[in-house]
């Protein structure tokens, strides 16, 4: 998703620099069994059939979490947990990886679920003709069942970052059930069939989906909750009115005043996620005059990016000097962020002799012209004019796509594992480098990091790449992906908002 | 020319001008539905895969008529975005749309002819100017504002009505009704300012015709004069702004949809347009245009049953 978008208009009284984990919850008593809960979201469901439905939104995870899982999960700290999957060992290169299955797990159709059932649904999703993009980002080749209880992923080349890419809920990773969609064929989008802690009842288009308890749940505690509504509520005001009055018990939330608000509000409790990746400005390393480093850096020093996330987001979202995010495990002790300094910047560009003018690309939206003019205004300062191109988001991937921009903005999604994001933004072979970044030693840390089975040799590898990135200025961090939830103050056992998806599978109500 | 034929050649030129300059605006977006199913990195090959499944690889007109062909026989063709039938997803959802127009007519109908019929007992006095005034400011209320004003204070201050949310009758006539009343007071409280100052023009016109003054040298009472006399005769720009204004409740339920979540057709065209589903948005637009027109047709066959006079001159020409 292109920056600039909803998201950038997220906002609120959050200090900047949260500490690793930035969720946290109030500690409560042990969890209470019964009761019923419902969410609010921002948009209806695409579907539930990944090759159909094709991407799913942050409201469909929400949703598709209830009764689809994933082979492993994460907790708030970032440390793999089992879940479908007891286990996933590598080979000695990471080149093949092995999950043993969790025995005696039944679908909600009461057919056994199995390794074969896991091959089948990543390799449908592999499978060209059934044209799921997300298949660029999935390392995989193939995956085998030799055994009921055993899955083989054979990698297109070693991999580390599996395991963990794997464990957070998406599209891709949470697991259906393709016999039962042969079985229903279209019909199965609307009815989906899984293993999760919720078995699926109804959905009513635009208006609920409801699910009720898995009494043959495989973690036999959970979950605590009878049943779980989730309503697309698309108004940000009516929905966290519908909170406050009480007709639902949590609302994924980014409008700033509201979870301004709701900090203030003794009912109310603010959950917040500062995922991995970042709202970007890519800058076009092979456009003139942006292929002349000394350029670059002056954009990069001469863009005072906290500042303008403070105005742009009234102080909610944290700025970092690198994509990884605090839940990503890897912390920098030396980032090569250039500071700002609109004097240093001004140097450069007298230094590189011409008059600079770039066109920044922005999505024709409030938001995508507010991120551009805070940018005009900062370029300015150090003698550099911006022309500003607002266009449709499409047109915007298009132009992205095909390297046919000088500045433009962007996202790197929240994901587990940084590996996918960075590789295909970064490497000098991939086809999503729209930067059309060239640098060997960049291409030698990214296989590193992809490759390597021991975490902190690809955590040192990240950690020099992003010197290298911020010295040459390739991709500008303008801010943090940051999502909010507000729950009513009964409401507990929420994890963290991987992707801005609200997990229930472990909520429980008091009184 | 029979004027029931006149009415329906009618009706057919103007849904066939309605849906091809529809096809026409919707393809002219930028945007394309298999980038949005696809998603934003899909490849070129995958994306023109899928617009070849889709069909959106031949020429628009071709593409227009193939669909007009099938409009004709009642079937609306599937979205592009979850297969679902566009017919279906229609009738799914008009219940609810329908409801709240209704609703919201009632309500605007059931502020307009008594705040009329008060008004113009004593024109210039203090009820009329108060009247007045209320309805220019409601009229200047725009609905996503005046949505959220009653939301925090029936929903949110008194605890009387739920925030958002459809209930079916299936589920309880209260319910439903629970449900509706916001949304339809959203729509009406603003419908019925106009209705009110025409009325009371048309009002004002009438109560100077001499059958009016014969009423009142009979001694009738001022309400009879009104209810009885008045109103009936008064009554034709009120209804024909009703059905004209039937466009505007439809553009109001869009956004009065989206602000108290429900799941009518106006959010389904929404929708639709977001996600370039080109089909979605062709079927809804065709079918609110039928009903636009069918609905101003009815009204111009109440004129006859209100007057005999127009029956007369109608039928027989």
């Amino acid at each position: 998703m292109a920056l600039f978008s909803r998201r950038f208009g997220l906002a609120a009284a959050l200090a900047v620099g949260l500490a690793a984990p930035a969720f946290a919850q109030a500690p409560a008593a042990a969890p209470v069994r019964g009761g019923a809960l419902t969410i609010g979201v921002e948009s209806d469901f695409e579907g539930f059939d990944p090759i159909r439905a094709g991407v799913y939104s942050n409201s469909t995870v929400t949703a598709a979490s209830l009764f689809y899982e994933t082979l492993m999960r994460l907790d708030d700290k970032g440390n793999l947990i089992p879940a479908l999957a007891l286990s996933m060992t590598p080979n000695e290169d990471g080149s093949v990886w092995t999950a043993k299955i969790r025995p005696n797990v039944k679908w909600h159709d009461g057919t056994p679920f199995t390794a074969q059932a896991v091959a089948d649904h990543f390799n449908r999703l592999l499978d060209p003709a059934n044209r799921f993009a997300g298949r660029a980002y999935l390392a995989i080749e193939k995956v085998e069942a030799p055994d009921d209880l055993t899955a083989v992923f054979k990698m297109r080349g070693p991999n580390a970052a599996l395991p963990r890419t794997l464990a957070q809920p998406t599209v891709t990773t949470l697991i259906i059930s393709v016999k039962a969609a042969q079985e229903k064929g279209a019909d199965y989008n609307r009815n989906p069939v899984g293993t999760g802690p919720f078995v699926f009842k109804e959905w009513r288009a635009a208006d609920r989906l409801v699910a009720e308890r898995n009494p043959n749940y495989w973690d036999k505690d959970k979950p605590y909750l009878d049943r779980v509504t989730v309503r697309p509520l698309p108004d940000s005001d009516a929905r966290y009115a519908s909170l406050v009055k009480g007709d639902v018990q949590v609302i994924w939330e980014d409008r700033a005043e509201n979870i301004v608000k709701a900090k203030k509000d003794k009912n109310l409790r603010v959950l917040t996620w500062v995922g991995s990746g970042a709202l970007v400005i890519p800058l076009n390393t092979q456009r003139e005059p942006l292929n002349d480093k000394r350029v670059r850096q002056a954009v990069s020093m001469a863009l005072n990016r906290k500042a303008n996330a403070a105005v742009l987001t009234q102080g909610l979202r944290p700025v970092h000097d690198d994509p990884y995010g605090p839940n990503s495990g890897i912390e920098c002790k030396d980032t090569g962020a250039l500071k700002y300094d609109p004097e240093a910047a001004r140097k450069l560009i007298a230094d590189y002799g011409k008059p600079v003018k770039l066109t920044m690309t922005v999505t024709a939206t409030p938001r995508g012209r507010e991120g551009a003019q805070v940018f005009q205004a900062d370029m300015k300062k150090a003698g550099i004019d911006v022309e500003i191109k607002p266009v449709d988001q499409t047109q915007l991937v298009k132009e992205a796509l095909s390297r046919d921009f000088q500045v433009t903005g962007w996202r790197i999604i929240d994901l587990a594992d940084v590996d996918p994001q960075m590789f295909a933004n970064f490497h000098s072979k991939s086809p999503i480098n729209f930067s059309g970044y060239n640098n060997a030693e960049v291409d030698r840390l990214l296989l590193v990091g992809r490759t390597s089975l021991d975490e902190n040799k690809r955590k040192a590898a990240y950690c020099d790449l992003i010197k290298i990135l911020n010295d040459d200025a390739v991709w500008l961090w303008s801010g943090s992906n940051i999502d909010f939830a507000i729950t009513r103050a009964n409401v507990h056992g929420i994890p963290g908002l991987r992707g801005g998806a609200v997990q229930v599978e472990g909520a429980w109500l008091t009184k | 020319m029979p004027w029931l034929v006149r009415q329906v050649v009618r009706l057919v030129v103007v849904l066939f001008c309605v849906t091809l300059l529809t096809y026409m605006i919707v393809n002219i977006l930028p945007g394309d539905v298999a980038i949005v199913i696809l998603g934003n990195l899909a490849t070129p090959q995958d994306i023109a895969g899928l617009r070849a499944d889709l069909g959106l690889d031949r020429p628009m007109l071709v593409r227009y008529f193939d669909w007009l062909g099938s409009a004709l026989s009642g079937d609306l063709g599937r979205s592009y975005r979850n297969g679902e039938p566009v017919v279906q997803a229609i009738l799914d959802r008009l219940p609810v749309s329908l409801q709240l127009m209704v609703m919201a007519q009632v309500i605007a109908l059931g502020i307009a002819i008594p705040v009329a019929l008060l008004s113009v007992r004593k024109p210039g006095g203090v009820f009329d100017r108060i009247s007045a005034s209320a309805a220019f400011g409601f009229l200047a209320m725009p609905n996503f504002m005046l949505g959220i004003v009653l939301i925090y204070l029936f929903s949110v201050t008194f605890d009387l009505l739920p925030a958002t949310g459809f209930t079916p009758m299936s589920e309880g006539l209260w319910d439903n009704l629970e449900s509706m009343i916001l949304p339809s007071l959203t729509l009406g409280l603003i419908e019925w300012t106009v209705l009110m100052r025409v009325l009371r023009s048309d009002l004002l016109t009438t109560l100077k015709e001499d059958f009016i003054l014969l009423a009142r040298a009979k001694g009738l009472p001022q309400w009879r004069v009104l209810l009885q006399h008045a109103l009936r005769p008064s009554s034709f720009t009120l209804i024909t702004i009703l059905g004209l204004n039937i466009g505007g409740l439809i553009g109001g339920a869009v956004i009065v949809e989206q602000i108290f979540a429900l799941p009518g057709v106006g959010r389904l065209l929404l929708g639709g347009i977001f996600n370039r589903d080109l089909i979605l948005v062709q079927g809804t637009v065709a079918f609110i245009a039928v009903g636009f027109v069918v609905i101003n047709f009815l009204v111009d066959m109440l004129y006859a049953v209100l007057d005999p006079r127009v029956r007369h001159v109608r039928f027989r020409s």
